[in-house]
């Protein structure tokens, strides 16, 4: 008699989800002795043209994808060598367990630990004027045009990032900075290389007498004009470089659209009907 | 359970008015109802002179668009020049390309509260701007009536800030009004405003010409305005031909070096900026040093290149400049630097000539405080009488706490004060004071140091009784309330309850005031003291 109930009031549902051409396959738990309490696990309801009776499954669903055999790395084969890259064809191993192979790069400058490189984000601060960003414009040969990005230098060996940080810092731009925080490893380019790099937090002090006249005292080679940019303009800024033809590195970019966002007001409107003054 | 006082205008009725104005007053519903109750009753309260307003403008120097927080700036530059005006502020800021856009804030209450959200601060981004304090002189408190007022003129966009009140006012209103502009409020700042929209005479063949529209205003009315006007990159910045109001220049500079603790060389520190103000009190805080005063009559022209002196529209006749006195006596913070004397200085030489002028055999000198201590500095000094303090302020008792029978309005006063009875027990006591307007502070004093024990109390007031009215910007209270028009020293000694009250003179005060500034062998220096003597320095309405 129960079953009954429930089952009218499953086709009743079905037929009012019918009318909009959905399909219902559901199954009911059985009720307990107190009294009616049925819960309708996993229905999956789907769109569809035909028509079909209402059906009670009792298998579960097929669940979402979980990785259950992770991928595992092989071996790898350098294929070719330079100054300062190597070219290696790796194999590895998919979920399935299929072996796969894959073309990457990596820098032959790597000391011990497990960074290439550090990435210096600091941010000038003066008294009673904008908070700024320093940024580095240079050539970068593989993009054959001028970028835009934040200062970096590769570790020296045996150094420690913080230190590396400091010094690059000091190197291309001129400023002696704070160092706030240090990121874990990141990559850049996971599907090209190897590469990691630290993301370092700084502030400079612009108050300071040893950051009043930056001096900046880059390698033979190095070619480097630095920017500084007031935060609350930093993505037009860097969206009036990119059409004059410079390329704007991909994490100066984020963290420029990063740093719109968080500037943008959220309003409250506390009464209703006020004209904004 | 404490009683809480019930609001004298209820909230509802607060908010129905907010709305109405299109304004958020940044304050809880209690203060704003206690405002209202204060600006009705404050009157009695306090000393009764209220100060018109405060101006304060700045130019960003080099690259536009500029590093430097322009609207930071001016908002540190009028929290300087708070005790110019309590009532409403405003910052109008432009990054000086268009002639068809500024950006403006404006609200009641104190400059800290209306620009307290930071997002306020960040909307008024730009290379240049001015700021204005006020106080109202009629007591009309609406938005409308806030300064900077933005007008669209035949070449776009400007922005005026007014300090003073002019004293042609009503022919002059009548002379703009027939010409076909409206008026939209009741100030005369609006009048400026226009009167600066109108074409000058000899047209304008090479384009806006703001001098000219300026030294024409300047010719329709002498006296008394410090005015900024700000058009697309530029500030003007004049003074009155008879330079009734105060202004100066300072030069701003890289704040580094104040804030951080290292010494500095100042060949490393470069101009970043140039601000005009009211008083130059305002400039430390910004890290800006005081460059000089606007002469009277002096028209200048501010922009990203620096400072330019345009002209000095001279006095229509020979007579010399009226600086208004009570900017020495009262008004200007002790620190600011005025015809190039500090403040301080002058009030401590009223002090002395007092002592000179009016000795007395006596114990002790003290004052009330806060605003005569240099003048009863400089009395003890030139008394050789020792000055020890006899009143505890009670800082904390603004003006939450009045009530509005006069017993009780005096009560408020001894509230505010607290008597250190050992300082001054059984000695004969000199109180010093800046000035008496309707006599309802001096007598509680005179009062609560009498019953602690003082044995004499003698009032020395260091300014002369002021007797007739301001019409330049001084909002002072009708003759009737002013102590000094009905009763003459020695019956305000018996009607405050003091063993004797005697004013400084005129002359005296003119003394102590010139004594410091360098003699101009073409100009001759003078000082307004119309509400003193009558003698108005112009012809009025």
């Amino acid at each position: 008699m129960r079953k009954q109930v429930i089952r009218k009031c499953y086709e009743l549902v079905n037929g009012i989800l019918e009318s909009k051409k959905c399909n219902i396959r559901g199954h009911i738990r059985q009720y307990s002795k107190r009294g009616i309490r049925d819960k309708v696990e996993n229905i999956e309801v789907m769109a569809g043209e035909n028509e079909k009776d209402f059906e009670i499954c009792s298998s579960p669903p097929r669940p979402s994808f979980k990785i259950t055999t992770p991928s595992e790395f092989v071996k790898e084969e350098t294929v070719a060598s330079g100054n300062w890259l190597s070219l290696q064809k790796l194999t590895y191993k998919d979920p399935t367990g299929k072996a796969r192979e894959w073309e990457a790069v990596s820098r032959t400058t790597r000391g011990s630990g497990a960074l290439d490189a550090v990435v210096v984000m600091a941010t000038l601060k003066r008294t009673l004027k904008y908070d700024c960003i320093v940024l580095v414009k240079q050539y970068r040969p593989p993009m054959k045009t001028y970028t835009i990005e934040f200062p970096a230098g590769l570790i020296d060996s045996g150094e420690d990032p913080k230190e590396t940080a400091v010094r690059e810092l000091k190197e291309e731009t001129g400023y002696h900075a704070d160092i706030k925080h240090i990121s874990p490893a990141v990559c850049l380019d996971p599907g090209l290389s190897s590469c990691t790099v630290a993301l370092v937090s700084a502030e400079i002090d612009g108050d300071s007498h040893v950051n009043l006249h930056p001096q900046s005292n880059p390698d033979s080679t190095e070619f480097i004009e630095v920017l500084t940019v007031p935060l609350n303009e930093l993505l037009d800024t860097l969206n009036v470089h990119a059409n004059q033809g410079s390329v704007i590195d991909a994490r100066v970019y984020t963290y420029a659209v990063a740093q719109a966002q968080a500037l943008k007001e959220h309003k409250l409107e506390p009464w209703v009907g006020l004209n904004k003054s | 359970m404490t009683r809480t006082m019930r609001p004298f205008i209820s909230f509802r009725r607060v908010q129905y008015f907010e709305w109405k104005l299109g304004i958020k007053v940044q304050s809880s519903s209690s203060e704003i109802s206690n405002r209202e109750m204060a600006s009705k009753f404050d009157s009695d309260q306090d000393s009764g002179l209220h100060e018109a307003c405060g101006v304060f403008g700045c130019v960003a120097t080099g690259e536009w668009p500029t590093q430097l927080d322009v609207a930071n700036i001016i908002q540190l530059g009028l929290v300087g020049l708070q005790h110019r005006g309590q009532e409403s502020a405003g910052i109008v800021t432009s990054q000086g390309d268009s002639k068809y856009q500024f950006r403006t804030h404006k609200g009641m209450g104190y400059v800290g509260q209306i620009f307290q959200d930071e997002h306020i601060i960040r909307k008024l981004k730009g290379n240049l701007g001015i700021g204005h304090n006020r106080y109202s002189t009629a007591g009309n408190s609406e938005l409308t009536n806030c300064q900077p007022f933005v007008v669209e003129t035949l070449h776009g966009l400007i922005a005026v800030a007014h300090n003073g009140e002019l004293v042609n006012a009503n022919s002059l209103k009548q002379k703009v009004l027939k010409h076909g502009v409206g008026l939209s409020t009741g100030s005369d700042s609006e009048l400026i405003t226009q009167l600066l929209a109108l074409t000058p005479p000899d047209g304008e063949p090479n384009g806006p010409d703001w001098p000219a529209r300026i030294q024409q205003l300047m010719k329709e009315t002498y006296t008394a305005y410090s005015l900024l006007v700000m058009y697309k990159d530029t500030i003007y910045a004049l003074r009155d031909p008879y330079g009734n109001r105060p202004m100066c220049l300072g030069k701003v500079m890289s704040a580094g070096p104040i804030s951080s603790e290292n010494k500095h060389n100042s060949e490393d520190v470069d101009i970043e900026g140039w601000a005009v103000s009211s008083e130059s009190c305002s400039f430390q805080a910004i890290g800006a040093e005081y460059y000089r005063e606007v002469l009277p009559g002096e028209i200048v022209q501010l922009t990203r290149h620096g400072v330019k002196s345009i002209c000095i529209v001279p006095r229509p006749t020979e007579s010399p400049s009226a600086f208004c006195i009570f900017e020495y006596v009262y008004f200007a913070r002790p620190d600011s630097i005025l015809e190039g004397q500090m403040v301080y200085t002058v009030r401590q030489r009223c002090g002395k000539q007092l002592a000179l002028e009016a000795p007395v055999e006596a114990d002790i000198v003290s004052t009330v405080p806060e605003s005569a201590t240099p003048a009863a500095l400089g009395f003890a000094q030139q008394a050789g009488i020792p000055y020890v303090e006899v009143l505890c302020k009670n800082r904390y008792i603004g003006r939450t706490f009045i009530q509005p029978t006069k017993r009780l309005r005096q009560l408020g006063v001894a509230k505010k004060f607290g008597a250190l009875t050992e300082n001054f027990k059984g000695k004969r006591i000199v109180i010093v004071d800046d000035s008496i307007v309707r006599g309802n502070t001096m007598g509680p004093i005179v009062r609560l140091l009498k019953s602690a024990g003082a044995k004499e109390v003698h009032i020395r007031i260091a300014s002369p009784p002021i007797k007739h009215p301001c019409y330049m910007g001084i909002n002072i209270p009708t003759k009737d309330e002013l102590i000094a028009n009905k009763l003459s020293a020695d019956k305000l000694a018996h009607y405050l309850g003091a063993n004797s009250v005697v004013y400084l003179t005129v002359d005296g005060l003119e003394k102590a005031t010139k004594q410091g500034i360098e003699k101009k062998s073409e100009k001759k220096v003078g000082h307004c003291v119309a509400c003193l003597t009558g003698e108005y320095p112009v012809k009025l309405d």
